[in-house]
């Protein structure tokens, strides 16, 4: 096909049905945000003891303004705060949960990326002196103050993010529970639910779950939809809407135990699962909210908005409530300068696509 | 026919850089000192480590890796075809320069054949070591910008990796060991992994090589047949000397890890000797090298000496008893 066509094709494909006013529209980022070298150097300070942890504390807060502006700054509906403070998904929650001892470095999936595992030698239970919904609150304040500096109207949502129950249980190294369903069971309750409250109470709208495991697909069938079907009752129970982001695998790897989240916001790794998505994404249908992530955390190859916009034309005919175009998995893999292209590539199509179809304006 | 005294003692390839070597190049880096300062450095640096492995009586010695900061990035810097966008996350908060494939992969100029050079002159052992990364860790490693796929990137590399290994040999190197501690990590890739090494080393005339560790050996067992390497140098005292089955049956040289680099704690003699009996179960000791499990660098220098004294001394133990049955030495084995 020349390429001349290939393109008036792809213009044109998106913009001559009906349905694509459907939805609206929304741009997001989930999951980390490369941590800066500067915020790395003071980290490492702090660390050989040069310097005081209130001094380490304004570094934190000082990247967190200048994250949370650049990305207001872009209008990009719905973000972390870049998860600055964690070293990865799960760390250092775990080092304020009772019954965890935190263990070696393992290999996070397929990636060239080392977390410290949890290691349960006893019942698991969140300690009283977690600081995560602190942390909530004073990203919070700070995205306040950048809202009032800029004079922006409508406000972006900021997201807390938590590892989701599977793939915590998944990567631990399990000395204690005898039946993984239970330890499942106990990290949903004992350490996940109390945080949600925690972070639901200190107005957080949306948090964000991270359930790679759900699409990886070394777990059988049943145990990922048990586990689909916990969220979905907490969300419900504890009146909070859930932000479940699976990446590294297919979406078609989940789609039976999307139905037990799918009140919730499903997130989906495109990348992933671009060699099939066409069999599958029609299960999306009338969806209340998908996410889809077709910016690729994991490559320094810039994406062509063409072949952007190809992507999402399939998803605008689904009908679904709430599309959000996002970027696909944390962005930890990729260097902080490629994260800032992507980002503004982002944006900028979020931006053309709501002038097509509608969608909430910023 | 070179020989060597059996169980040959060796490295495998990284030492700790000495305290005042990192200051020179801390200083080198924030402009303090200049490009020849560097270098008279690195020089006395290699020479310092040359001698702390021949003092403890290690049989092949390397350069400590002196010059490298990282053993993807090292390479990429002299391979044409790789640009730097800047540090990513490995975990916590480390990072390392992951480099981007962004145009042809092209061999420039000899990248470690003044490495071999310096240390061969500086070295009174018959046979030094020289490391090099393999071609799968490196694409591994990189971002891929420009091939159709990590594979076909990992071919173009391996033809850079076997002009710098027969470089290597046109200058009189005995032995270079190819690194691929990446080489099992998606399993799927393993079949055409395996194949980018061979092309690497074809051709190639004397001792070759390979280690992979932290990794799960019995996905690279099916391979030690296929791979055109005559030593696989894998990490054993991080995993207990718990899988040693899997070099049953091996038809090729064992570079056994003896020692753990990840623990400050020095061995006993006596705890590598009965490592050492214990492989010996398993495989004839003249097909057996003694290593470390993987480089040293991240140890405090003086405990990475002692790490050695000790697998050396452990080593002595197990020797006294082969020399009773006569044997030993063995010869520098280019095939098996
Ligand atoms: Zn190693």
């Amino acid at each position: 096909m020349p390429i001349t066509f290939l393109i008036k094709f792809l213009n044109t494909e998106l913009l001559t049905h009906k349905e694509l006013t459907m939805s609206n529209v929304y741009s997001a980022m989930v999951g980390s945000y490369p941590r800066p070298a500067g915020l790395a150097k003071l980290i490492n300070r702090f660390n050989s003891g040069k310097i005081s942890s209130e001094d380490l504390e304004l570094g934190y807060e000082k990247y967190t303004y200048r994250l949370l502006k650049f990305l207001t700054k872009l209008n990009i509906d719905y973000f972390t705060d870049g998860m600055l403070r964690w070293d990865d998904i799960f760390n250092p929650l775990i080092n304020y949960v009772d019954g965890v001892k935190v263990n070696g470095l393992y290999r996070f999936y397929e990636n060239n990326f080392f977390f410290r595992a949890p290691q349960v030698v006893g019942k698991v239970r969140l300690m009283d002196d977690c600081p995560i919904p602190q942390w909530f609150k004073k990203s919070s304040e700070i995205l306040e103050s950048v809202i009032k500096e800029l004079g922006i109207k409508s406000r972006p949502v900021l997201k807390p993010v938590l590892p989701g129950p599977l793939t915590l249980a998944i990567n631990s190294l399990n000395e204690r529970y005898s039946n993984m369903r239970e330890l499942i069971g106990d990290y949903v309750f004992e350490v996940l639910t109390p945080l949600i409250k925690a972070l639901r109470d200190l107005g957080a709208q949306v948090i964000e779950i991270h359930e790679p495991e759900l699409t990886y697909g070394r777990v059988d069938p049943g145990l990922k939809c048990y586990v689909a079907g916990l969220l979905g009752r907490i969300s419900y129970d504890l009146k909070i809407k859930l932000w479940i982001q699976t990446y590294f695998g297919s979406a078609s790897n989940a789609l039976e135990c999307f139905k037990f989240i799918s009140n919730n916001i499903v997130g989906i790794d495109l990348v992933a699962s671009r060699d099939d998505y066409l069999n599958y994404i029609h299960n999306f249908s009338y969806y209340d909210s998908l996410a889809v992530g077709v910016y690729d955390s994991r490559s320094t190859v810039l994406e062509r908005s063409r072949i952007i916009r190809w992507y999402v034309a399939k998803f605008l005919k689904l009908r679904i409530g709430n599309l959000f175009i996002a970027n696909n998995a944390p962005m930890d893999f990729i260097p902080e300068v490629i994260a800032v292209k992507k980002l503004r590539r982002l944006s900028k199509f979020t931006k053309w696509l709501k002038s097509k179809v509608g969608g909430v304006a910023r | 026919m070179i020989s060597l005294p059996i169980l040959p003692t060796t490295v495998i390839g990284s030492y700790p850089r000495p305290k005042w070597f990192r200051e020179i190049i801390k200083g080198y880096k924030n402009g303090r000192y200049g490009e020849e300062l560097l270098k008279e450095a690195s020089d006395d640096a290699v020479v310092s480590v040359i001698s702390d492995q021949e003092e403890v009586g290690i049989d092949i010695p390397s350069d400590g890796e002196m010059r490298r900061d990282e053993m993807v990035e090292y390479f990429a810097e002299r391979i044409e075809g790789f640009r730097f966008y800047g540090p990513v996350r490995v975990w916590g908060n480390n990072f390392f320069r992951k480099p981007a494939v962004v145009s042809k992969i092209t061999y420039i100029r000899p990248i470690v054949v003044d490495e071999y050079l310096f240390l061969r002159r500086h070295s009174s052992r018959p046979v030094v070591k020289v490391t090099i990364t393999g071609p799968y860790t490196i694409a591994d490693w990189s971002f891929n910008e420009y091939y159709n796929s990590k594979e076909e990137l990992a071919f173009e590399l391996a033809k850079v990796i076997g002009t710098e290994i027969k470089k290597l040999e046109e200058v009189g190197s005995l032995f270079v060991q190819v690194d691929e501690p990446a080489l099992t990590t998606h399993p799927k890739e393993m079949d055409w992994a395996v194949q980018a090494i061979n092309k690497a080393v074809e051709g190639v005339n004397i001792k070759v090589g390979l280690h992979v560790c932290y990794s799960n050996y019995s996905l690279l067992k099916p391979y030690f047949d296929e791979l055109r390497v005559t030593q696989f140098a894998l990490e054993f005292a991080n995993r207990g000397f718990r899988d040693l089955e899997v070099v049953k049956g091996l038809s090729k040289e064992l570079g056994f890890g003896v020692i753990d680099v990840h623990s400050r704690v020095v061995e006993e003699p006596e705890y590598v000797a009965k490592a050492l009996f214990k492989i010996m179960e398993y495989l004839s000791p003249e097909y057996i090298y003694v290593n470390p499990d993987c480089g040293l660098k991240l140890l405090p220098r003086s405990i990475a000496k002692a790490k050695l004294r000790a697998m050396v001394e452990g080593v002595m133990i197990v020797r006294r008893e082969l020399a009773k049955k006569g044997l030993t030495e063995i010869p520098l084995r280019n095939k098996v």
